[in-house]
């Protein structure tokens, strides 16, 4: 499907709203790995991410009506899957309540794995990656929605501000604050 | 330039985006503070490592599940609506069942509406009659019972009565009740 890459994503969401699956497939293939980071910088699980990636797709296909011209294709798909990832942390966050008021107190440690640098730049830079990975799912939700939107998807202030749907100076205002949150979490490791 | 704005200022300091007269502003502060040099040098770094972090793909059967579940969807029985399809916002189905419900709602009211917004007000009938001749109703119960303890011959709260007559009124009243 070469030729598709003509289209913007918004001619081919309107080419799929007439009809053409084509359009659909070519749009899922435009942003599965996007969204794919994205949803797993945001829940920090691979299996979990893939699943809410594939539902907020499923929901573009069903939903496919609901997209109006006015607002980028980008903007809405990314406001789908970040709305299910916010949906399963709260839903994970009151499973591990339940499961730990289970628990008795000796149960309740759990360390997360860690992660023995070897030697090299790659297995260094994975080292970094996995400190910041672990320092952005400390951070509250709504710093860590528009601190990856930023910081690892490189979209702009005002994607962000209608992604998230707060106010241009409220989005700018959240991404400092979580920027200096992090430098604060990781200022124990030499990279930072 | 104090603390708090030298803070909230450092990612727009980064990213180019002062205006010049905060730029400057923002640049005598950390002249004049070197340990805030460092804060912004973690916070730019910070940046560059997030943005050097690798994109994570997809499974390679990413594409076959994500057809699965399109199938699924698609195959449900008519559980889309599409916009267009509705009535203020409601389905077909809810708009009826909301319909029935307000016009239940306003004939229950209709009925609850007083008889008196219905016509002119009839005077009561208690307003135009002779009032009854009234007995005092705390003093009547009062003189019958005393009367009554007056005319009774023994009393059972007589504490100067003999220990012997008093235990047999006891006996009699428990003879009573078993009686009973």
């Amino acid at each position: 499907m070469d030729k598709d890459h003509r289209y913007t994503d918004e001619e081919l969401i309107i080419r799929f709203q007439q009809g053409d699956e084509r359009a659909y497939i070519e749009l899922v293939r435009r942003y599965r790995d996007r969204l794919m980071t994205f949803v797993f910088r945001f829940v920090g699980d691979m299996e979990q991410a893939e699943d809410i990636v594939q539902d907020a797709l499923v929901k573009v296909y069903t939903h496919k009506h609901y997209y109006k011209e006015i607002a980028k294709f980008s903007t809405w798909v990314y406001t789908i899957a970040g709305n299910l990832a916010k949906t399963e942390l709260r839903k994970r966050k009151r499973r591990k309540t339940t499961l730990l008021s289970q628990m008795g107190p000796e149960e309740r440690d759990y360390d997360l794995p860690a992660v023995q640098p070897e030697t090299g730049e790659a297995v260094e830079s994975e080292f970094a990656e996995v400190q910041i990975q672990e320092a952005i799912q400390e951070l509250p939700l709504h710093f860590r929605t528009v601190i990856i939107l930023r910081d690892i998807q490189e979209l702009s202030y005002e994607e962000i501000s209608r992604i998230v749907d707060v106010p241009l100076g409220t989005v700018k205002s959240r991404i400092n604050r979580a920027r200096l949150q992090l430098q604060e979490a990781l200022k124990e490791f030499r990279h930072y | 330039m104090d603390r708090y704005q030298f803070e909230d200022s450092i990612s727009d300091y980064i990213e180019n985006s002062l205006t010049l007269s905060k730029r400057k502003d923002f640049e005598d502060y950390i002249e004049n503070n070197p340990e805030s040099v460092v804060l912004v040098e973690r916070v730019r770094s910070v940046i560059n490592n997030m943005h050097k972090m690798s994109a994570v793909k997809t499974s390679p059967d990413f594409m076959n599940q994500l057809m699965r579940k399109v199938d699924v969807e698609k195959n449900r029985p008519a559980q889309r609506v599409k916009p267009g399809n509705t009535v203020f916002g409601f389905t077909p189905l809810y708009a009826g069942l909301m319909s029935v419900a307000v016009i239940g709602l306003i004939l229950i009211g209709v009925q609850m509406i007083p008889d008196s917004l219905q016509g002119p007000t009839p005077i009561p009938n208690h307003y135009t009659q002779e009032p009854a001749p009234v007995q005092s109703p705390a003093t009547q119960p009062h003189e019958l019972r005393m009367e009554s303890l007056a005319e009774a011959e023994e009393d059972s709260t007589d504490v100067d009565a003999p220990m012997d007559k008093r235990r047999s009124n006891i006996k009699n009243k428990i003879r009573l009740v078993k009686n009973q």
